[in-house]
């Protein structure tokens, strides 16, 4: 039973990876970003595998044109399978005008003659893929409409909701222009990580467009008609059309493209085997320091925004004086979750801190509000990235370094707090300048 | 409640090594290795019970030398350790004027590195012999001033003072160059069969030089410039020794 599982898990990426390098070499073309343990990966392309494959919140800026939601439609077609047509369908738009009728759902205006309340559900709250293009067109006023939906997947209208077993978010973003509007903190904070969908550079730009468009690759007008009208009728009769269209698109993909696409049963299953996989002690306490420092504070008990800290904290050095705000819970949520994706994708046993390490700028670089002194020194400096991304990619650099240095020690630290804790002894806990020990100290009762 | 630990209650991690305390341990143990050499060299020299600067000892201390060291894998920092070791030196280990110069001196020669700097400003010590018998490829760049002998029997290599070198800088040294900032002592060039021996500064006196060429600053003072082309040919063939008194002097 468990070879079996083992080998379904394998099976599975090796699926998984057929996907990337198809969307890779035929779909969305791009410059390698990320080196993982010697293997070259566009990060973009990556993480929204990820963010497909274990349903999470991915945000996509970067310049008009530059293949944002077109990459998110990609990899959802091949990872979800529905063919892009479908998928088109349920892209919601950020405007101005938008509106919840237009998002979630709208009444049946047929049965509410009849004075019936029936909900007619948007195929963007229907479908697991859920796109959500150039969200920051979207007022602050309205981004709420769509908080709950992609928190918990549960929508809501007429006192009816819908809830999502299975789903997965895309938003994109342009930079700012005159016709966009600032996310909000707690919108942003629901995404689990951000990327930005770079250039690929002119010798790969000059390659687009050369061929037939990519985009009829994915498209199969057949099982696009069966999907919408299942979509629109429901079940109809005793087979499920949708499962029926489903089987029909993978069909056709295999044939015209030699990938097989995953089935549901195949997502849930790597689904669960990355939620498994385990964490070893050095990343949790490299994870323990990122939280510290991006929470703590000395003055104040823990950060907040709008009660910045002093010049001259003893803590100077450490994140915790650069930041403005405080990291939220949902921050480790991520960072598990995309470094178990990315570890599940290596094939290793076990998140190790090297996985957390590439994954915690994505993860912490839109929830981060900087002090403007550290982006004044972060923003002439040379780099690939967005502002954003590289400030975050530094500070994780320097918790790297501050760990690399300090790793026996905290984990000792924390080895002892445990006997402290269970034993109720009084053991003399080693003592650090790193606000890890400091908090330690506080969950002991001893500050 | 939850014991947010739980997780590292078995952690034991091994015990932390710093690569630094890999490195001291390692030169510490590279070093005592020296100075237990340097101490079976001394024994050596001593039972000849009174040393002499003459070629003979010279040789015959320098080949235990270099018999010492054979064994020792030592780097350009070990020679430094070595100095200083030997600069503070009392009692275990003994620093003998000549015989601790031509130790360092073998060192030089048997180094990994083709490029040596010896920083002997700190030092108290002017050791003699430095850069005795350096071999043709290698540099030695001694900073500070030098003791007598300097560049003694040199052989090819390159050996640069940044200071004042003592009495006999060059002697008899056959290729190769000896570089000295400032001035150096009596008897400069004595016996010298060959390569360049330039002084930057004023050269107190010079020894009987055999052959190769010798600078006072931009002036070459020896072979001595002819004074004509007819008196020249009436001269021996060997080149007469230039005394101090002779030659311009320029003030550095």
């Amino acid at each position: 039973m468990r070879n079996s599982a083992v080998r379904n898990s394998k099976d599975s990426r090796g699926k998984v990876r057929a996907i990337y390098a198809f969307i890779n070499e035929h779909l969305y073309f791009s410059r390698p970003d990320l080196n993982l343990h010697g293997e070259p990966a566009n990060a973009t392309l990556l993480l929204s595998l990820l963010t497909a494959l274990t349903g999470g919140k991915a945000l996509v800026i970067g310049e008009p044109g530059l293949g944002k939601t077109t990459a998110a439609e990609y990899v959802c077609a091949m990872v979800y399978g529905f063919p892009l047509g479908v998928i088109w369908s349920s892209v919601v738009g950020g405007h101005p005008e938008q509106t919840e009728e237009k998002i979630v759902g709208r009444p049946d205006l047929g049965k509410l003659n009849q004075g019936e309340e029936v909900v007619i559900w948007s195929h963007f709250a229907r479908l697991p893929v859920k796109i959500v293009d150039e969200i920051n067109r979207l007022p602050e006023t309205k981004q709420s409409l769509i908080l709950d939906g992609v928190e918990r997947g549960k929508w809501e209208y007429l006192n009816q909701s819908l809830i999502n077993d299975e789903f997965c978010l895309f938003a994109t973003a342009n930079y700012q222009d005159q016709g966009t509007n600032t996310l909000v903190p707690p919108l942003l904070d629901r995404f689990d990580i951000v990327v930005e969908s770079k250039h690929p550079g002119a010798n790969i730009a000059s390659l687009i467009g050369q061929d037939r468009s990519p985009e009829t690759i994915l498209r199969h007008p057949a099982s696009e008609e069966t999907f919408l009208t299942a979509l629109r009728d429901g079940r109809n009769g005793k087979q499920d059309p949708v499962a029926q269209a489903h089987k029909q698109f993978a069909k056709a993909v295999q044939q015209h493209c030699g990938v097989t696409l995953l089935s549901h049963a195949e997502r849930q299953t790597l689904r669960q085997d990355i939620a498994a996989m385990e964490v070893d002690l050095a990343a949790n306490a490299f994870i323990r320091m990122v939280l510290s420092e991006l929470s703590f504070c000395c003055q104040y008990g823990q950060k907040r925004s709008g009660e910045p800290c002093d010049e001259g904290c003893h803590y100077t050095g450490y994140l915790c004086y650069e930041v403005n705000n405080c990291a939220s819970n949902r921050l480790p949520g991520s960072i598990y979750r995309y470094a178990r994706a990315l570890a599940w994708w290596l094939g290793h046993d076990r998140v190790e801190v090297e996985h957390v390490r590439l994954v915690l700028p994505y993860a912490m670089a839109h929830r981060t509000q900087w002090r403007e002194s550290y982006l004044l020194t972060r923003e002439r400096e040379r780099r690939q990235e967005p502002l954003m991304l590289h400030a975050a990619r530094q500070a994780t650099a320097d918790i790297f370094r501050r760990f690399h240095e300090q790793q026996h020690d905290v984990m000792q630290a924390l080895s002892l707090a445990a006997h402290c804790l269970e034993n109720d002894a009084d053991i003399a806990l080693p003592q650090g300048d790193h606000p890890l020990y400091a908090e330690i100290r506080r969950d002991l009762g001893l500050e | 409640m939850v014991n947010p630990f739980q997780a590292f209650r078995h952690y034991a991690g091994a015990r932390r090594e710093l690569p630094l305390d890999r490195i001291i341990a390692q030169r510490d143990h590279v070093l005592q290795q020296l100075l237990q050499g340097y101490q079976t060299f001394v024994e050596e020299e001593s039972r000849q019970l009174v040393w002499v600067v003459e070629q003979g000892a010279l040789s015959r201390a320098y080949t235990t030398a270099v018999d010492v060291l054979q064994d020792i894998h030592f780097t350009v920092e070990d020679v430094e350790d070595m100095c200083t070791e030997l600069d503070g030196a009392s009692g275990a280990t003994t620093p003998l004027g000549a015989p601790s110069g031509l130790f360092i001196a073998a060192m030089c020669n048997y180094t990994e590195e083709r490029d040596i700097t010896l920083n002997l400003r700190s030092m108290t010590r002017r050791w003699p012999f430095l850069g005795y018998r350096l071999p043709g490829g290698r540099r030695l760049f001694l900073e500070g001033d030098v003791g007598d002998f300097v560049g003694a029997l040199l052989e090819g290599g390159e050996v640069t003072v940044t200071g004042n070198a003592g009495n006999y800088a060059g002697i008899g040294m056959r290729s190769g160059t000896l570089q000295i900032d400032y001035s150096s002592g009596k008897n400069t060039g004595e016996g010298m069969r060959g390569g360049v021996l330039r002084v930057q500064g004023r050269i107190a006196e010079l020894g009987k030089v055999q052959q190769g060429a010798i600078f006072e600053g931009d002036q070459q003072v020896f072979p001595a410039a002819p004074e004509s082309p007819t008196t020249s040919g009436s001269k021996s063939s060997r080149p007469e020794r230039v005394r101090p008194e002779t030659v311009q002097r320029k003030t550095s």
